[in-house]
């Protein structure tokens, strides 16, 4: 027989993350009720549609059996498919190719909520592991963020790098802004233009850091800093960093 | 200490670094998107520290070195191989 499973878990982390949100956009979840469904079966992991969130039965319920990986699991896609109230369906985007706008955003939030919520989880370890790793290995032969999508074409838009590289890039402009200033654009963002479309112009306007955001969206690959010794005399240590992209070092070359 | 890359090298002095201990890190909490390619000199002090580093620095190193390896520009003749070893023990 198979264990009983238990909603208890989900709706905990649930309810701490429409907390959690709230106070981070400082704007109320935007519908007055949020449903979460769990179903057997179904391609994506969960679906964030406006107060009704679909999740896989594993991707929302634990039994006895759940092991830690697994709630992580579950808590981070709640999480995730939460934060598209705000951005992705509040806000949301107008084309595909603007596709890494939301799911970007909602990456990075997702592990911003955990981390308040689960503090000792070091969820930030977890997103190198499983963001930033994948989007160095999509990145490999080149990849860049913004891709034209033609239509027909639209599942191209859900792939790693709309979530994991964008995200990674966001995190990086965190970390250069202060994390004070980037929630404070990102509310004005979201406020701003609720119940409106919004482009990925738009978002790099918002965000203010178009110099910053552009290379690192725009280019395939990453870049390879070197740090080359110069002399090191005594105690002082004088250093040459330079970087290169990765692209050029793709090998392609089998003899 | 944050040192802005925006052109295509850049040069600087560290005091206090001791030749036979001393390191520097960079990439702190591995918040940047790219990888770290430590002159020799540096890497081997580096070895030595590796089980004090915070988890995210170690894995941001491992990182590193890995794909490093894998684009052929980490002398594989004794780091990479250094490197393993001193994961494993």
């Amino acid at each position: 027989m198979e264990p009983e499973k238990n909603h208890n878990f989900a709706l905990d982390v649930a309810l701490c993350c429409i907390k959690f949100f709230e106070k981070y956009f400082g704007s109320k979840l935007p519908l007055r009720k949020l449903d979460l469904l769990a179903v057997p079966k179904m391609i994506a992991g969960a679906m964030e549609n406006p107060g009704l969130l679909i999740f896989q039965a594993d991707s929302l319920l634990i039994t006895t059996k759940t092991i830690f990986v697994e709630k992580i699991h579950i808590a981070l896609t709640i999480a995730h498919e939460i934060a598209h109230q705000w951005f992705g369906n509040s806000v949301s985007i107008s084309w595909w190719s603007d596709m890494w706008v939301k799911e970007a955003f909602a990456t990075l939030l997702q592990h911003l909520a955990i981390d308040e919520v689960y503090p000792d989880w070091n969820i930030f370890d977890w997103f190198f592991s499983r963001f930033t790793r994948t989007a160095f290995k999509s990145d490999f032969v080149g990849g860049s963020v913004l891709k034209e999508i033609a239509p027909g074409k639209e599942h191209e838009a859900f792939n790693p790098l709309s979530y994991s590289k964008g995200a990674t890039i966001l995190l990086h402009l965190q970390q250069k802004l202060g994390k004070d200033t980037f929630r404070n654009r990102v509310r004005a963002l979201v406020n701003d233009n609720a119940g409106n479309t919004i482009t990925t112009e738009d978002v790099i306007e918002s965000l203010g850091e178009k110099e910053t955001l552009m290379p690192w969206l725009e280019q395939d690959g990453y870049p390879i800093v070197t740090v080359t010794v110069v002399n090191w005399i005594e105690d002082n240590l004088t250093i040459e960093i330079s970087q290169r992209s990765s692209v050029c070092y793709s090998i392609s070359n089998y003899h | 200490m944050s040192i802005p890359l925006d052109s295509e090298s850049v040069r600087i002095t560290v005091t206090k670094v001791d030749q036979k201990t001393g390191w520097i890190l960079l990439n702190q909490n591995a918040t940047g998107y790219f990888v770290v390619n430590y002159d020799p000199a540096i890497l081997m002090n580096l070895l030595k520290v590796i089980g004090e580093m915070s988890p995210l620095d170690r894995q941001f190193f491992y990182h590193s070195s890995f794909v490093l390896a894998e684009q052929c520009l980490l002398p594989p003749k004794y780091l990479y191989f250094r490197l393993l070893v001193r994961y494993f023990f």
